[in-house]
């Protein structure tokens, strides 16, 4: 199969239009028509839907969609990997949740390219679960998450624990210290639930009888930054890592609000493929290992 | 002259630089005052203090946050 071909059917499908897809790939039309029609025929069957309207994918069309979105993004890496091997600037991709990735762990990446000199990082921050997912699927080989996973394709290194705590901004609070009835009077603003973190906070709310949605959830984000300014802003309280809020209770701009003997504790990993073979790779997973462990601030 | 230098949410190799810029300034009897929040940083500005004529005192006032206190001899 022509990988040329994959790549115009692909730009079609994600722009809806062939002239698009041609305007992107510095092809003619007719060209790009040519290459879907060869997939087509190479595949033995029916891929697009054209119409007045556009072109739409088939049932077919969909599932070469989906295949050639990881194919096309697993030729992407190859080459970046290969591209790593002539140059002598190496690059080392990878995902990580926000809570550690944004907070925890640039500290260890500075002291890793202090030993090894011309290495860059790519770092997504994506959800702890598409950590998982991506590095299952062998899209990427290294990912930091929230919590423990692994399978006998994963192996999983814990690295530490940390804790959330419930935080206000002290001038809505007459005391740090809350019953669970005074806590639910306050609106809530809380991680999404494509957060790990989410189910932590749930659990222990559970665990203590108290349902979330008891609660006035004033909102609900994907970003603990986004968080942290409306409950800065004196709108609410929230449930925040201790890590994201070290400055604002040294300003004390921020307080922790302890309620009964709720702790919510969770730990952070380092997960990678087994195959990894890239010695680069290996060398920075056995530095997270060792001297990694110390440096996470 | 005191200098108070906030690093708060700073990371490598920043407080080393900001704190390597007021120290070139520093004339005797004069204090520093900073503070930090990523371990790493402890260590880096150990080692660089550890040129003599300095009075170095660290607090951590809060788990993680550590007040450097650095006095020119």
């Amino acid at each position: 199969m022509e990988l040329a071909s994959l790549r115009a059917f692909y730009q079609t499908v994600y722009y809806k239009s062939i002239s698009i897809a041609a305007k992107e790939l510095y092809l003619s039309q007719p060209a790009i028509s040519m290459q879907i029609k060869s997939l087509e025929q190479e595949l033995n069957t029916k891929l697009l839907e054209r119409s007045n309207k556009g072109v739409k994918p088939t049932e077919a069309g969909n599932i070469v969609y989906e295949y050639a979105q990881k194919i096309l993004e697993l030729y992407e890496h190859m080459n970046k990997d290969l591209e790593s091997l002539t140059n002598t600037q190496r690059n080392i991709f990878m995902l990580s949740c926000q809570s550690f990735g944004h907070y925890s762990l640039p500290c260890s990446l500075y002291e890793f390219k202090k030993k090894f000199k011309g290495v860059d990082f790519d770092i997504e921050y994506i959800s702890t679960d598409n950590v998982i997912r991506n590095i299952e699927k062998g899209m990427c080989d290294i990912g930091f998450i929230e919590g423990e996973y692994a399978n006998e394709d994963i192996e999983c290194i814990t690295l530490g624990a940390s804790r959330m705590y419930f935080v206000a901004n002290p001038e809505i609070v007459n005391s740090n210290i809350l019953t669970k009835e005074e806590i639910s009077r306050y609106s809530l603003f809380i991680i999404d639930k494509k957060c790990y973190l989410r189910q932590i906070i749930e659990d222990v709310f559970s665990s203590h009888a108290i349902d979330v949605h008891s609660f006035n959830i004033y909102m609900e984000s994907s970003s603990f930054e986004a968080i942290k300014s409306s409950v800065l802003a004196g709108e609410g309280i929230s449930v925040v890592p201790y890590l994201s809020i070290k400055k604002e209770l040294y300003n004390k701009s921020l307080i922790i609000l302890e309620v009964e003997d709720m702790v919510f504790k969770y730990h952070y990993s380092l997960i990678h493929s087994k195959k990894i073979t890239d010695p680069l790779k290996l060398n920075f997973i056995n530095f997270i290992k060792g001297y990694g462990k110390k440096s996470f601030c | 002259m005191r200098y108070d230098i906030d690093c708060l949410g700073e990371m490598c190799p920043v407080p080393v630089l900001k704190l390597k810029e007021i120290m070139g300034k520093l004339k005797k009897g004069d204090s520093v005052k900073l503070v930090i929040d990523h371990s790493c940083v402890l260590s880096s500005i150990s080692d660089y203090l550890k040129h003599g004529g300095l009075k170095v005192k660290i607090d951590e006032p809060l788990n993680g946050v550590w007040e450097i206190y650095i006095e020119k001899m």
